[in-house]
């Protein structure tokens, strides 16, 4: 019996196909049958029919076939299923025989090779004797074939070699070896698949006659055999569907034979055999439920059926195979287009498998406990005559034996004692660990991380087991660390136990370590009686000696650990582990908490490391050190006592080093923050615990940041929910679940002891020099150095306000644009206690708008803290916020010379300019001067003297100015003419002698210019008198290159006689003047309508008395007559 | 913040209880609420082999009947977390407010059957059932599941309890017991 006795035979697991055999060829010696062969083989897809074939000699040996039974009367059948029997039906005994003979039609001795060729077919037909086998003729032809029915020659010829072989038109094939070699071929092998097929046919009519002979009480062997029989031939015929019809009923047939403890393992071995075909053939039908639902029935079925007690193991064995094949065929499935689901993928069936392989070894555990002394029996009982057995599932010792009842129990005895002694041999281990692995592969595909994980631990335990501790402890600290992080601490717990031991069977220091100290710890739900026993051998190991070895191990395993460990301590190696606490839940927890978020850095910096162990007895540690971002203060948080190696356990409750379980310790630390840091984060990077001391051996827990493991931030996140109230503790303790680790601190400047005061007057006036006083004030005790003032405009405001804001601190000149938004940096000296300084400080602001402004003010003082000298620096500071406004608004206007609003100018015709100058300012302006620049189109009419020097204006006064110019002629142009510029110079009525006067820059606004054809003006007194002749003189000037003719009238009026022309037509030449001259008679007084001059221009039809009204005065004020007179009457009156 | 997770749960569960008369809630394999209530006044019955509340992924409770094989039960209901996960992402977010409480067979293997539940507040519940009682049906496990349901509402609703802590109610045990195998 191999050790692969329980693997499915290969002819059964292979896919049938018809068997066919070429006689007649020499592929060796021979170029043509060599390419006619190659044909056959070579390209074998899918889509070539499935035949087998094999090249024999002419004259080969079939296998013999026995004499027909007439009756089955006196048969009794030895077993189910001969061993030899699908191999003879796929390999052996072929469905056709095919006789290939090199012979052309035209062949000059016809008649010997026809004859030769008779005798091949003859002695083919010899062997065969008895077989159905079909035997089919090849001729091998040079020529290429003419068209049937023309080659008369040929097919006389055929009709006789037919004749001469007796065989029948249809197993005579002509190949012409030509070009189209296998075009041929394929042709001549699906006629030789027909001739196969028919075989196959006649072999299940064959088989089926048997049926009507059998009876039901001594051949039931004999049912499923034949049924097991016609379905392997449907199969061969590639009737899959009826195979698989078969195969049911010869699996229902199996299971209604008498199972008795001797037969059992046949029973079941050819119900296996079945079982596999018909799910084969499920998946290949594309039924992957009915597959399932066979394979389902079929386990339940077996599943009770043991067999004999001390062959146990082999029931297991088979159950194991079972789910393996299964595994096995829904994979080929999947990988041919089969999609399996998550819970339903062949996973589950190698991971059966495993169980099945698992339950195997125990139980060969169990039963093949024999003494070493138990000699393997001689003569073997397992070996037979043959090497193999004679039908399926027997034993070798009684083969073909039916009766229920043993006929040789000493036999028996030894048969059994030689299966239990081979079992003992295997490797089930092995076997179990690649099924574990196969399910592994599987689950990953279908997205079970949980259940991989827990296959791997499986597996770990099981290389645990085989004694391979490398590779179990590699597969367990894998996975290890998804049970942690999932907090499943029960199955941690085991997962670690097995670790342990792993690690304690190599002496792997550094993982025995580890593992000890988190089964220690507050996630290991191990009970305290083993807890007290970790920490026993972890403070052995820590003092160079050998830890008791871990309960349940191999006694051999052990010996052999125990000598490892006495090598480890004789070693003279690093005895120094560093342990990253993140990763897992060590039996000591940490925090570290700064006690305040900031340090002022003449403050020392404090914090304070709690420390709680979660062991049963109290430990001590031999060092404590922190580590900090600036490695500098590192030194200043060390706790170190040096104590003996053996004191690790004694004087326990005393001294600051040891850790009473369940308590917190807490050790407080304090050093001064150097002050290079101020504005810097001080943080812990980690906190190092030793255990033991480097004489022995030492444990460094190194927790990353300010303490925490893999368990701590669930824990926290608990502890911030909960609403319980919490038990009151004494003063100095405190409940470890309230300290929230706070592994950072800032370190901040002193506070600064001085006052800074700003003086000023807002709001700014644009472009003006604004003046800001600073005061600072120093109450410091002692002396401050370096006194350092930075100000000006706040950084960080808008782009624009840096571009258009100066700072300066002299303001006697104006700044420009070179001048810095804000000036750092100013030293101003030293302070003496209570001394106060005053800075001016000089801003100038191009626009308006609001900005921030700073006075920032830093020095140096000496201080002492904690008996030590530093120096800090400090620094205050003062923002304000400063509103800029225009000093004053500037409005102007142009107006006619009768101050008349105008649109637009006339060429060469007088106007006026007004400037109106409103003060906006809250303060008191000085109007220094102003100044009007003509635009070169512009010229004066009388002197431009400024009129408003010296003018001082309150907040909403004004000032105004009045200028008369005139605009030559200019032609059109668009957008108006530029007028100039109006600049003021102004200062703040109260700014000193020396604050420059700012020149405000006004641009005036363009105007437009329109030429008039004819301008009139009026010489006319400026009133008149009752009947007083008033004279009036009118001027009509031609302003265009022709010659006007003027229509002009004069329209009476009730308050006026007149003297002169009144109505007349004249003609004025080009630029040259028309004088008009009326006497005007005043006969009423007041402000009297003249008598209106009407002009009419042919020329030009647009030019209205409108426009004419523009120029000439329309009415006059005409006083009354002799106010002397009238004085008199009222005085006499 | 837990209160308020409480309550919630509390009212989830008590609509769904009364929303049950409603023949929107009756579609799906969990039926009316009359028969199941009868179910549960006739004593219900024993059959669980392992109960557990499992919150995130982390176990809040675990009873398992032969005690002597601990450690394989929670590796089962271990597992199972997977098949739950891939049922939950399957339904997407939109389906999962009006989602069936009960997640149905989780996983089969030879011997035992792993039922699944789920809460509005994401808490699972998994239940395992010998593979060789065939008495016990999707009803009757549905309603065990609500009957283990309102237990844990209850435990919720107790303002001690600290959502996310292991569950110690005595009631709550006495409830797990009254489910499980009796093994004498």
């Amino acid at each position: 019996m191999s050790p692969t006795q329980w693997d499915l035979p290969v002819e059964l697991c292979c896919r049938p196909m018809a068997f066919v055999t070429l006689t007649g060829l020499d592929v060796v010696y021979n170029a043509v049958h060599r390419a006619v062969w190659d044909a056959f083989c070579a390209n074998r897809r899918a889509d070539r029919v499935p035949i087998s074939f094999k090249v024999l000699p002419g004259d080969h040996e079939y296998p013999k076939c026995r004499p027909k039974r007439t009756s089955y009367e006196w048969y009794i059948p030895k077993g189910i299923l001969k061993t030899g029997w699908m191999n003879k039906h796929l390999n052996l005994v072929p469905a056709l025989v095919v006789v290939f003979y090199e012979l052309d039609w035209d062949e000059p001795q016809w008649k010997e090779k026809q004859s030769e060729c008779a005798t091949r077919v003859e002695i083919v037909r010899q062997s065969l004797q008895g077989r159905n086998t079909k035997v089919a003729v090849v001729l091998i032809q040079k020529k290429t074939p003419l068209p049937p029915g023309e080659d008369v020659i040929a097919s006389e010829r055929a009709a006789a070699l037919c004749n001469a072989c007796e065989l029948s038109g249809k197993s005579l094939f002509v190949l012409p070896h030509t070009d189209h070699l296998v075009g041929y071929i394929i042709r001549l092998e699906n006629a030789f698949y027909e001739h196969a097929q028919t075989y196959y046919y006649t072999e299940i009519r064959r088989v089926k006659s048997h049926k009507e002979f059998l009876n039901k009480t001594t051949h039931q062997l004999l049912f499923v055999r034949h049924q097991f029989k016609i379905a392997f031939f449907s199969e061969l015929k590639q009737d899959t569907q009826n195979a698989l019809k078969n195969y049911r009923t010869a699996y229902n047939l199996v299971h209604e034979l008498r199972a008795h403890e001797t037969n059992i393992l046949e029973i079941k071995t050819m119900a296996g055999f079945i079982n596999y075909k018909i799910c084969r053939l499920c998946f290949q039908h594309n039924t992957p439920l009915d597959a399932i639902a066979q394979f389902r029935k079929h386990i339940d079925l077996c599943k009770k059926k043991t067999g004999s007690a001390e062959l146990s193991f082999e029931h297991a064995a088979w159950m194991s195979k079972q789910f393996q094949a299964f595994g096995d065929l829904f994979d080929e499935a999947i990988k041919l287009g089969l999609t399996a689901i998550q819970t339903q993928n062949p996973g589950f069936y190698y991971q059966q498998a495993a169980y099945y392989a698992q339950e195997r070894k125990q139980l060969a555990k169990s039963l093949c406990n024999h003494e070493a002394s138990v000699m393997y029996p001689n003569p073997d009982p397992l070996e037979t005559q043959t090497g193999v057995l004679d039908f399926y599932g027997q034993r070798s010792w009684r083969q073909g034996i039916l009766s229920f009842d043993l006929s040789d129990p000493e036999k028996e005895k030894v048969g059994v004692l030689a299966i239990q002694l081979k079992e003992r041999n295997v490797a089930h281990s092995e076997v179990i660990i690649t099924l574990l692995s196969n399910a592994v592969a599987q689950f990953k595909k279908y997205k079970c991380p949980r259940m991989k994980s827990h296959l791997m631990v499986q597996m770990g335990e099981e290389y645990y087991y085989a004694k391979d501790y490398t590779k179990a402890l590699k597969l367990l600290d894998y996975v290890m660390c998804d049970y942690r992080s999932e907090g499943w601490w029960t199955l941690l717990t085991s997962i670690l136990t097995t670790a342990l031991k792993c690690s304690y069977l190599m002496a792997q220091l550094k993982d025995y370590i580890t593992y000890s100290l988190e089964l220690l710890g507050r996630a290991s739900t191990l009970k305290d009686d083993q807890k007290s026993r970790i920490e026993k051998n972890l403070i052995n190991v820590l003092m160079n000696e050998s830890p008791d070895p871990e309960p349940d191990c191999d006694i051999f395993a052990v010996k052999t650990a125990q000598k490892l460990w006495a090598d480890r301590i004789s070693l003279a190696g690093s005895n120094i582990f560093t342990i990253g606490a993140q990763d897992f839940v060590p039996f000591v927890q940490c925090k570290a908490k700064f006690h305040a978020p900031s340090f002022h850095v003449d403050v020392p910096v404090e914090f304070d490391i709690y420390l709680k162990a979660d062991c049963p007895h109290p430990i001590r540690f031999s060092k404590l050190c922190v580590s900090f971002n600036n490695q500098e203060y590192n030194q200043f948080c060390v706790i170190e006592e040096a104590s003996k190696a053996n004191e690790v356990l004694e004087n326990l409750t005393q001294g600051k080093m040891c850790l009473v379980p369940g308590k917190t310790r807490k050790l407080l630390f304090k050093f001064v923050a150097k002050t290079e840091d101020v504005g810097k984060k001080i943080e812990i990077t980690s906190v190092d615990l030793a255990l033991g001391n480097e004489t022995g051996r030492c444990v460094v827990l190194n927790w990353q940041g300010g303490g925490g493991d893999a368990a701590s931030s669930q824990e926290a996140l608990q502890a911030a929910r909960s609403f319980k109230r919490r038990p009151k503790l004494p003063d100095n303790e405190v409940h470890w679940d309230s300290i929230i680790i706070q592994a950072s601190t800032m370190i901040i400047s002193r506070v600064p002891n001085i006052s800074v005061h700003l003086r000023h007057e807002p709001p700014a006036l644009t472009n003006e020099m604004y003046c800001l006083v600073v005061t600072v004030q120093s109450h410091e005790k002692t002396q401050i150095r370096d006194v350092k003032l930075t100000a000006g405009l706040k950084p960080g405001q808008d782009a624009n306000l840096t571009q258009k804001t100066h700072v300066t601190l002299h303001g006697t000149e104006l700044c420009d644009e070179s001048y810095p938004a804000l000036l750092t940096d100013i030293p101003v000296g030293d302070l003496h206690p209570g001394e106060q300084l005053e800075k001016m400080l000089y801003v100038r602001c191009g626009t308006v708008g609001s900005r921030m402004f700073l006075v920032y003010v830093s020095y140096l003082i000496n201080t002492t803290t904690e008996g030590k000298e530093i120096v800090c620096k400090c620094h205050k500071d003062e923002t304000v916020t400063i509103e800029t406004v225009f000093p004053f608004d500037v409005a102007v206007k142009f107006v006619s010379t009768k101050f008349e609003h105008l649109e637009r100018v006339y060429a060469d015709i007088p106007f006026l300019l007004m400037t109106d100058l409103l003060s906006a300012s809250p303060w008191a302006l000085t109007i220094v001067s102003s100044e009007l620049q003509l635009a070169p189109s512009m010229t004066t009419v009388d002197q431009l003297e400024s009129q408003v020097d010296n003018v001082v204006l309150q907040t909403g006064e004004s000032a105004s100015e009045c200028f008369c110019l005139r605009c030559p002629s200019l032609g059109n142009v668009e957008g108006g003419v530029a007028t100039g510029h109006y600049i003021i110079s102004w200062k703040r009525t109260s700014a000193m002698e020396n604050v420059p006067v700012i020149r405000t820059v006004i641009t005036l606004p363009h105007v437009i210019v329109e030429n008039i054809p004819l301008h009139v003006n009026a010489d006319l007194p400026s009133f008149g008198r009752v009947r007083e002749s008033l004279p009036v003189k009118y001027h009509l000037q031609n302003k265009t290159d022709f010659v006007q003719d003027v229509e002009i009238s004069v329209e009476p009026s009730d308050a006026f006689m007149f003297s002169g022309l009144k109505q007349i037509r004249l003609r004025i030449l080009p630029g040259t003047e028309q004088e008009m001259l009326y006497n005007f008679y005043p006969l009423m007084a007041g402000y009297q309508q003249l008598p209106s001059l009407n002009i009419n221009l042919l020329r030009f039809p647009n030019f209205t008395n409108q426009l004419l009204r523009r120029f000439i005065p329309t009415s006059i004020f005409v006083k009354p007559q002799g106010r002397l007179m009238d004085d008199t009457s009222i005085a006499a009156a | 913040m837990p209160l308020i997770s409480s309550l919630w749960e509390a009212k989830a569960n008590r609509s769904f209880e009364y929303s049950c008369l409603r023949p929107a809630w009756g579609r799906g394999s969990c039926v009316t609420s009359g028969g199941s209530r009868d179910v549960a006044r006739a004593g219900p019955p024993k059959m669980a082999v392992c109960i557990a509340v499992i919150a995130k992924n982390y176990p809040l409770y675990i009873r398992s009947t032969p005690t002597e094989n601990e450690l394989k039960f929670h590796y089962m209901v271990h597992t199972s977390l997977d098949v739950v996960d891939e049922k939950i992402s399957a339904m997407g977010k939109a389906l999962l407010d009006q989602r069936e409480l009960y997640l149905g067979l989780l996983y089969r293997t030879e011997d035992y059957k792993v039922y699944g539940y789920i809460t509005n507040s994401k808490v699972k519940f998994v239940m395992m059932v010998d593979s060789s009682n065939t008495a016990l049906r999707d009803n009757e496990i549905c309603s065990m599941f609500r009957k283990l349901h309102n237990s844990y509402t209850d435990v919720m609703c107790n303002p001690f309890y600290n959502p996310g802590d292991r569950i110690q109610s005595r009631a709550f045990d006495n409830m797990v017991t009254s489910m499980m195998i009796q093994v004498c």
